[in-house]
């Protein structure tokens, strides 16, 4: 006997009980008095044959319930107005509604002078970022999610950083400030936080916030990148954040 | 209903923490260093007890080159200095001048060293680092005219960075 037959014989019993207190209690008192109203969490069904009804429609959760595509809306914005930002596409696993291992690659741009010191840092670059989200929604079927997550990322990045020309106070000698093709990686740890709803059927947005701590980085002997792609601002731990628009596909 | 309503709720949470979530997209910092000067650090011993010492002589130090620039003038009763470095150059020549009643003598220090660009951040401002390869003195012995003269240099610590450590111990021997 699976879980489901279980299931129903117990709501049938349940029902049965239910419905004959009520006929005895209806015979034996004069007045009939209001049924006291019993908070419930959740959604509430006019009566238990719509509960069990849905119930009954929903097919158990697979173990493999599909993949879904996604693109990163807000990192493709600051790509296009910021001084940074990145392409990235996403490609989850859907494992009983509940695990999410996810794919994550992208391309990360900046082009960008600063006012100040006219330092110009120029890269574009991929970077991948591997992890498994947790759905924390009471209800998997939904399609509105809740996520806590971890990922790893690497990168590897070629960067330009120009600047004018550094005079030397004292000698009086110019050292140009041009380095081109300089390399570097990479690697960090995130732990994501999101929400994801269902719009349209196989359609849903959602957004992740993302605190990012830096593991390991190979530094040129100018100085590290000011910018990682997928990262952002090269800094030992960042703050970020996604937009996301997801297809099931 | 059912789909709809729970909708409902997780867009409702999601516009919640949404502008916040934006606002804080890509947000870090990068502190810039508090001491942005790149000084080569030497202190003067005396070369027979090996202790500090103070330079009771009027010094005065020059770079070396096309501009003979004055890095320090007349400088009396003092043990430690902060000399720049060349960007571009491998080798400064310094030249200690001690001048006395009887007139001015000068010692001549070449420090070779290499040049490497450090860079920080965007909105800091650049620097070049140096390792020290190696020191050389002009030799000379005190008198009773000039009666201190530099004996020998040791590298201490051949990274001149920000941390401003003493790099140089410069000995001198006195008459």
């Amino acid at each position: 006997m699976n879980e489901r037959t279980c299931r129903f014989i117990l709501v049938l019993i349940s029902s049965f009980c239910l419905f004959a207190r009520l006929e005895v209690n209806a015979q034996n008192e004069a007045t009939v008095q209001t049924p006291q109203k019993v908070r419930t969490t959740g959604v509430q069904y006019q009566s238990e044959v719509d509960s069990l009804a849905l119930f009954l429609q929903q097919k158990p959760l697979r173990f493999f319930e599909g993949v879904s595509v996604s693109g990163d809306l807000l990192g493709a914005i600051l790509y296009q107005i910021a001084n940074y930002g990145q392409l990235e596409g996403a490609v989850r696993m859907n494992i009983k509604g509940t695990y999410f291992p996810v794919v994550e690659l992208g391309l990360g741009h900046s082009d960008h002078q600063d006012d100040e010191t006219d330092l110009h840092f120029k890269t574009s670059s991929p970077f991948i970022r591997i992890g498994c989200d947790y759905n924390l929604a009471r209800d998997k079927r939904s399609g509105n999610r809740i996520f806590c997550g971890l990922r790893y990322a690497y990168t590897k990045i070629t960067y330009d950083l120009t600047g004018p020309d550094l005079v030397d106070p004292v000698w009086g000698d110019h050292a140009p400030y041009i380095f081109n093709d300089l390399k570097s990686n990479v690697s960090w740890g995130e732990l994501v936080f999101g929400l994801e709803a269902k719009i349209w059927k196989i359609f849903h947005v959602g957004w992740s916030l993302r605190y990012r701590m830096r593991l390991s980085q190979e530094i040129p002997t100018v100085g590290q990148a000011w910018y990682v792609p997928g990262y952002g601002k090269n800094d030992t731990h960042n703050l970020g954040g996604t937009f996301n628009l997801v297809f099931d596909i | 209903m059912f789909h709809s309503l729970s909708r409902c709720i997780v867009i409702r949470m999601g516009g919640a923490w949404l502008l916040p979530a934006l606002i804080i997209a890509g947000c870090s910092s990068t502190d810039c260093p508090l001491n942005n000067t790149v000084y080569l650090s030497a202190r003067f011993y005396n070369s027979s007890s090996g202790a500090v010492t103070n330079i009771t002589d009027t010094l005065s130090v020059i770079a070396g080159g096309k501009n003979n620039t004055l890095i320090l003038n007349r400088f009396v009763n003092f043990n430690q200095i902060n000399l720049p470095m060349g960007y571009v150059q491998t080798s400064d020549t310094l030249l200690f001048c001690f001048k006395t009643k009887a007139g001015t003598v000068v010692d001549q220090v070449v420090v070779e060293h290499t040049n490497v660009p450090h860079f920080v951040s965007l909105d800091c401002s650049t620097a070049f680092f140096h390792t020290i390869t190696g020191v050389s003195v002009s030799p000379r012995i005190p008198t009773a005219d000039f009666p201190t003269a530099i004996d020998s240099i040791v590298i201490l610590q051949p990274e001149v960075n920000y941390d401003e450590r003493e790099n140089l111990q410069i000995y001198f021997s006195t008459y």
